[in-house]
């Protein structure tokens, strides 16, 4: 290690290097039988998470034939349900388009490139988090609006137009306020404990690097 | 996969088991930190062993893949450190080890270990890649690091090391 200077030459770098090398680790009982478990785990692994994907697909997807089944009825004021099947088929294929561009980190980089591709990682879900407000919550919110504007629009007999009004704008308000709430609480949860996660990555890859 | 790349990963667990539990005891707080970390070197380097086009070493190769494993591990939150599959056969199989205890017996390199323990992640990175014996080339291959770079940071690492050694009464291994 020639490069290493004169400090790594020494009689005491041999030692440590020899002390550190002693195994007081017991070897593995049979490493052909801890592959097969490793290649096992992985596959059962990659299955539960293909299963935990597939299923917000499959609630998508019965959510959209749930609003096609009612686009089929003719006749509205206010086409709700495909307002709906609009809604649905966005957030899920926003989705899929995002999926795609979260690609793994590529465990064979070396070690700056892989902590520089960690924190990028971290900047994206970041990202996704902040605009869930455009790509998740609005979509939903203009047809749930959608769908409480068309149930008003027949008023009962036995309601004042005054009282049916303010029930409707109660109704919206109601509505509004709750979506603000959740877009709020996800901005604020989520994407601070995200930021949080990532400020604490980045100063524990960072402690000793301010000569690179 | 084929049964080669299975033949492949048997005889890089036979070769490096030992290195690798030696890296993932320095980065875990605990045995069942240690064992999840294990287990997640050896998931990672199972995925990406069709990746490796023996266009590096093998050596460089799996430090590389180990020590991402890790900075993943350490770095990660404690829901994602909650393992979704079963542990305990895996752990079972990887042997029993109680670190711990072996140090009452081998105190040197319970001192060292616990030295190493205390060290930044860089530092320990770079520590860690030494004290295995990588070459320098090996080294900046392994961190991506200039050779100058490698060099500084190897020497103010070993420095940080000897300095903690000192100080936990390890005189016997900081004696030139």
């Amino acid at each position: 290690m020639s490069s290493l200077g004169p400090d790594f030459e020494t009689s005491l770098d041999k030692e440590l290097q020899k002390v550190w090398q002693e195994d007081v680790f017991p070897q593995p009982a049979d490493p052909a039988q801890l592959a097969r478990t490793i290649a096992v785990a992985v596959q059962q692994f990659d299955r539960k998470i293909l299963w935990r994907n597939l299923r917000e697909y499959v609630a998508g997807g019965i959510l959209l034939i749930f609003f096609l089944s009612g686009a089929l009825v003719p006749v509205r004021m206010v086409p709700v349900p495909w307002i709906g099947v609009v809604a649905v088929a966005f957030v899920l294929g926003y989705l899929w388009w995002k999926h795609r561009e979260l690609k793994p980190l590529d465990p064979t980089a070396d070690a700056r490139a892989y902590k520089a591709a960690l924190l990028a990682r971290y900047d994206r879900q970041i990202q996704l988090l902040r605009s869930v407000r455009y790509w998740y919550f609005l979509p939903l919110y203009v047809w749930i609006v959608a769908a409480t504007l068309a149930s008003g629009l027949h008023r009962p007999a036995r309601v004042s137009p005054l009282a049916h009004l303010i029930s409707l704008a109660a109704a919206l308000g109601f509505v509004t306020a709750l979506y603000i709430w959740l877009a709020r609480l996800n901005e604020r949860h989520a994407v601070r404990r995200l930021a949080e996660a990532k400020e604490q990555a980045n100063s524990l890859l960072s402690e000793q690097t301010n000569d690179d | 996969m084929t049964s080669a790349t299975q033949s492949e990963f048997e005889e890089i667990l036979r070769r490096y088991m030992p290195a690798l539990r030696r890296l993932a005891w320095s980065y875990a707080r605990n045995a069942t930190e240690r064992e999840d970390l294990l287990q997640e070197i050896m998931m990672t380097l199972w995925r990406a062993l069709p990746r490796f086009r023996q266009d590096s070493s093998e050596r460089t190769y799996v430090y590389r893949v180990a020590h991402n494993a890790a900075i993943s591990f350490v770095t990660a939150d404690q829901r994602r450190r909650a393992r979704e599959h079963s542990e305990e056969a895996l752990a079972e199989l990887a042997g029993p080890d109680n670190p711990e205890s072996d140090a009452i017996h081998n105190q040197r390199v319970g001192r060292l270990r616990a030295g190493v323990k205390e060290l930044p992640v860089y530092d320990r990175q770079m520590i860690l890649l030494y004290l295995e014996g990588l070459s320098a080339a090996e080294i900046e291959s392994v961190t991506g690091f200039s050779a100058g770079n490698v060099a500084t940071r190897l020497t103010r690492a070993r420095q940080r090391l000897v300095a903690q050694l000192r100080e936990e009464g390890g005189h016997e291994l900081t004696r030139p």
